[in-house]
């Protein structure tokens, strides 16, 4: 072997050692001068080994321990040795960027021909200082969970069972202080009557025999140092510790867990007696999936089936088939699994195949987690209530189906209502569609209710009734005051005593009729209420109600045709029979036209004119060309009726609304809806009146005297007077309002003085007419007979020469006219007529006089100026008694 | 139809009959009447009848029956007038016929 060469290999392997150590070395003369350094040192320092080689060692050492260094350095130097540092010396080495390590650093001075060198080894020691630091946290935190567990733990040797060590807690609940516990025996501390066994378990006490807590199961105690004993659990695990093998024994106090199990074992089983003692509720349990996993003695009573041969069997058994075909039972356990809870009645079925109607409560049960864990069910045999039920409906429906009349309708509603449930108040609020509110109508009510008009009608927002009615559901209110109802009439019904209630609605043929209102002047009455047979007498109700609706509205219907039949059979009694105008004066012809134009309008017609002109001719030619002409026209003269029944007559009142309204009335105005009304004489309208008529007409609606109730109607006026309307409103006579609604469309019938020229024509047309009908024919009329009837004035106008002429077909024995013309000159008329023709012809003959200054002769004389004779000028003063003194 | 209305004031009582005096509002207005006799109203009553447009033949019995338990039945029309003359007449010739007999 080549010595040199073994040297040389010796020197390499050294070499790749020193390179390849995980710590930091550096070699350094006397001086602190770096001479060599390996690949670690410059990865520890961030420096390369070019800038450490030739450096002074302290620019590796934070500059706060650089000036005690060098001291330091030259005392190794004097006693030189191998010489751990930092152990506990908490040494930092600096890097090159500044930032600052642990550190341990061992020394080793090395003699060289040079003199003595020092090689440091430097270990990066951050990593352990922080697993130290941990650990110390550890500890403390050990420490404090030691202490402040709050069970009691008690450290022991093993086997001996000598305490150790214990914590706050075990103190508190053995009632001895910590230097009375430590160096005592466990035994010490439990009752006389355990420590043998005792012994012996901790005696063959082995850890994995104690993995879980002993004394849950086990029943053991302690017994503290007053004597008492107290239930305890106990969990040992074995430690090692510097004194060898101990165990750490954690006891917990379970006396307040045992109190508490101890009351729920109780209470278990005080219900289970409870239940295993209800008679008349069948109370079993059934597991998720629907199979019986609890029975009780009266389900057993009730459903014919011993526990034994139920248990573990689906609950779908106890169903009817065609339950069971429509998945009832099933859909049932869903509905309870979604909502928690589900209350049913329906027929079930016995063990014998038998039927009872039972009311079913399924409730969810479900873990601390909230999973489903099964369900429980109570069921009630409610056949006896079924049917009593049953019988009660009957009769209610028989009852209730057999009072047509609605208010012999309403008193039985209440009469029903007291034998379903007791109550305080009743009432039925039925839907308005007019309105589109509910109409309220008490049918049992306490002293005090005092509602008016307004609070009769009921809206759906904010009341019950309304939300019933809406939802189409029951709603029950078990406090009134609870601010959800704040309309006047639930504070009317609260200021009366009112504190709970239940609102149903009235549905008849899938049709909301209104609600059925039930409360009571106690909190709560209704929160147990049958609401299933309170539902079924609500739609008996519904049919009653819709019933008699019906009939009355049949009756409305007969009523108003009879009333317009007996219209109708006045009316022909006192028809005219006027089948066309007759006449071909301009001044009718212009009316005709008038007449044609506003026909076809809606418009209100105001036709002005004398008596017996012929206006209700002229209103009913506008009825019949307007599209009204298919329904009834309807006359009323308002100068026939007695002022204080005029209102009576035009709008109709209700049984009762006055002394001899026996019954209820249509009025005209209703009679002409869709129609025409022609209120004739129009100025007799008491003033009044005036403003009710005005608002029918402009509100097109109108309530009957004595109801509240309005009437919508579509009319078309047609008003007629022989008065100065215009002067009346000018002496406030007549309302101007009125007279300007009614004035829309005027027509003026001249009086037949101003058209003498339809005089001939009418003769020859009530001639013919009368004629006929008194089967006489008649085929002259002298001419001087016709010069006489065209010279009368006819202050009576058409009606006037119609009963002339009539009277004069009578009188005529052949085929000529005779007429009685003295008639034509009506004695007192005549006298006033003409003592005012007479005042001014005499008036006009004296102021001819007096012009020609007394001459009645000659060119200038009152005869000529006058265009008279002498003769004639004479006999005429001498007729009208002028003298000369007169002028 | 007849309407019939109390007026108790101003003056003595006076009961005015609007309409027709015919079926069934005779049986009506001899209910107001008993009411007015029950109510013990001062005498004698007056019974307006100016506005009364018919009288049937019960309508006109029961107003002599009125007539004879104190009412003071007056008319403004001619036509009413004219039978509450015959009324008066014919219940005074009772009147005295009973006294005379």
């Amino acid at each position: 072997m080549d010595l040199g060469q073994t040297t040389w290999e010796q020197a390499h392997l050294f070499e790749r050692l020193y390179e390849s150590l995980p710590d930091g070395i550096l070699l350094m003369n006397a001086n602190g001068e770096i001479l060599r350094v390996n690949v670690q040192t410059e990865k520890l320092f961030g420096y390369s080994r070019k800038e450490l080689l030739g450096q002074p060692v302290e620019i590796l050492i934070p500059e706060r321990f650089r000036a005690g260094h060098v001291g330091q350095r030259n005392a190794y130097h004097r006693d030189p040795r191998l010489r751990p540092m930092g152990a506990g010396l908490e040494l930092f080495a600096k890097r090159k960027d500044g930032a600052e390590f642990p550190v341990d650093i061992m020394l080793s001075p090395f003699k060289t021909d040079e003199g003595m060198l020092v090689v440091a080894v430097v270990r990066d020691i951050k990593e352990r200082k922080r697993a130290e630091h941990a650990l110390q946290e550890s500890r403390a935190m050990l420490e404090k969970l030691f202490e402040s567990s709050p069970d009691g733990i008690v450290l022991v040797t093993s086997p001996e069972g000598r305490i150790v060590r214990v914590n706050a807690q075990a103190e508190r609940i053995s009632g001895y202080s910590r230097d009375e516990l430590v160096g005592r025996s466990v035994d010490d501390f439990i009752p006389p009557r355990s420590r043998n066994p005792h012994g012996l378990n901790r005696l063959t006490y082995r850890p994995e025999d104690r993995a879980e807590g002993a004394g849950a199961i086990l029943e053991l105690y302690a017994k503290r140092k007053d004597g008492v004993e107290f239930p305890v659990e106990i969990t040992c695990s074995p430690v090692e510790t510097d004194d060898g093998e101990m165990v750490l024994g954690v006891v917990r106090d379970v006396t307040a867990r045992k109190q508490a199990e101890d009351a729920l074992r109780q209470s278990e089983e005080r219900l289970r007696s409870i239940v295993e003692t209800v008679k008349d509720y069948a109370i079993f349990t059934l597991d998720p999936e629907g199979r019986v996993t609890s029975w009780t003695p009266a389900a057993e009573r009730i459903k014919g089936y011993r526990a034994e041969e139920i248990i573990g069997q689906h609950f779908s058994r106890f169903y009817p088939p065609e339950d069971i075909e429509r998945g009832k039972p099933d859909q049932e356990l869903r509905l309870v699994a979604e909502h928690g809870r589900f209350e049913d009645e329906g027929w079930r079925v016995r063990k014998n195949g038998s039927r009872f109607w039972a009311n079913v409560v399924v409730t969810a049960l479900r873990d601390n987690a909230g999973n489903l864990r099964g369900f429980s069910k109570i069921t009630r045999d409610f056949t006896a209530r079924k049917q009593a039920e049953e019988a009660l409906l009957l009769e209610i429906t028989s009852v209730l189906l057999s009072n047509l009349d609605i208010r012999r309708l309403l008193s039985a509603i209440s009469a029903c209502l007291s034998q379903v449930t007791p109550h305080d108040y009743s009432s039925l609020a039925l839907y308005d569609p007019e309105l589109r509110k509910l109409r309220l109508h008490l049918l049992n009510s306490p002293a005090g209710l005092d509602l008016n008009a307004e609070e009769m009608l009921i809206p759906f927002e904010g009341t019950p009734a309304g939300l019933s009615f809406s939802s189409r559901q029951p709603v029950v209110v078990d406090r009134l005051d609870d601010g959800r109802f704040t309309t006047s009439t639930i504070q009317h019904l609260i200021e009366a005593g009112i504190r709970s209630g239940c609102w149903l609605p009235l549905i008849s043929h899938g049709r909301p009729l209104g609600t059925l209102g039930i409360a009571s002047v106690k909190e709560g009455a209704f929160a147990k209420a049958n609401l299933n047979l309170l539902s079924q007498v609500a739609n008996q109700i519904a049919l009653a109600i819709d019933n008699a609706s019906a009939v009355s509205q049949i009756n409305g219907l007969a009523q108003r045709l009879t009333e317009e039949k007996r219209y109708l059979e006045d009316e022909l009694r006192t028809e005219y029979n006027f089948e066309e105008i007759i006449g071909e004066s301009p001044a009718l012809k212009r009316v005709l036209k008038q007449t044609e134009t506003v026909a076809p309008t809606d418009a209100t017609v105001l036709i002005l004119g004398e008596t017996g002109t012929g206006k209700e001719l002229v209103a009913r030619a506008i009825h019949n060309l307007s599209a009204r002409r298919e329904r009834t026209f309807v006359k009323l003269n308002c100068a026939a009726i007695p002022g204080g029944l005029l209102e009576s007559e035009l709008f109709g009142h209700e049984k009762g609304a006055f002394t001899g309204a026996i019954s209820q009335k249509i009025g005209r105005l209703q009679l002409a809806h869709q129609g025409t009304l022609f209120l004739d004489e129009v100025g007799d309208i008491p003033l009044e009146l005036q403003p009710k008529l005005l608002r029918a007409l402009q509100e097109k609606e109108f309530e009957r005297l004595g109801s509240t109730r309005t009437i919508p109607v579509d009319v078309r006026l047609i008003a007629a007077t022989n008065r100065d309307l215009a002067k009346m409103v000018k002496d406030g006579q007549f309302r101007s309002d009125l007279y300007y609604r009614l004035r829309v469309f005027p027509i003026h019938l001249a009086p037949l003085r101003e058209r003498p020229g339809d005089i001939p024509i009418l003769v020859h047309h009530f001639v013919q007419k009368h004629a006929r009908r008194m089967n006489k024919r008649i085929s002259t009329i002298p001419p001087e007979t016709m010069q006489a009837l065209g010279r009368w004035h006819w202050p009576g106008n058409i009606r006037e020469i119609e009963n002339f002429i009539e009277r004069a077909v009578i009188l005529s024995p052949g085929s000529v006219l005779r007429v009685p013309l003295s008639e034509l000159a009506e004695p007192e008329m005549r006298a006033t007529e003409l003592s005012t023709l007479e005042a001014t012809e005499r008036e006009h003959i004296l102021r001819a006089l007096r012009e020609a200054k007394g001459v009645i002769a000659g060119p200038n004389g009152a005869a000529a100026r006058l265009g008279l004779r002498r003769t004639t000028l004479n006999n005429k003063m001498r007729k009208l008694g002028i003298t000369r003194k007169d002028f | 139809m007849l309407r019939i209305t109390l007026l108790r004031e101003p003056g003595p009582p006076m009961l005015k009959l609007e309409g027709k005096l015919s079926g069934p509002w005779v049986p009506e207005l001899e209910r107001s009447w008993n009411e007015c006799l029950n109510e013990g109203l001062a005498r004698p009553v007056q019974v307006d009848l100016s506005d009364v447009t018919f009288i049937s033949t019960e309508g006109e019995t029961l107003l002599k029956t009125m007539f004879q338990q104190g009412a003071d039945l007056q008319s403004h029309s001619l036509m009413t007038q004219f039978i509450l003359s015959q009324i008066k007449k014919d219940s005074n010739g009772n009147h005295n016929t009973g006294n005379g007999g």
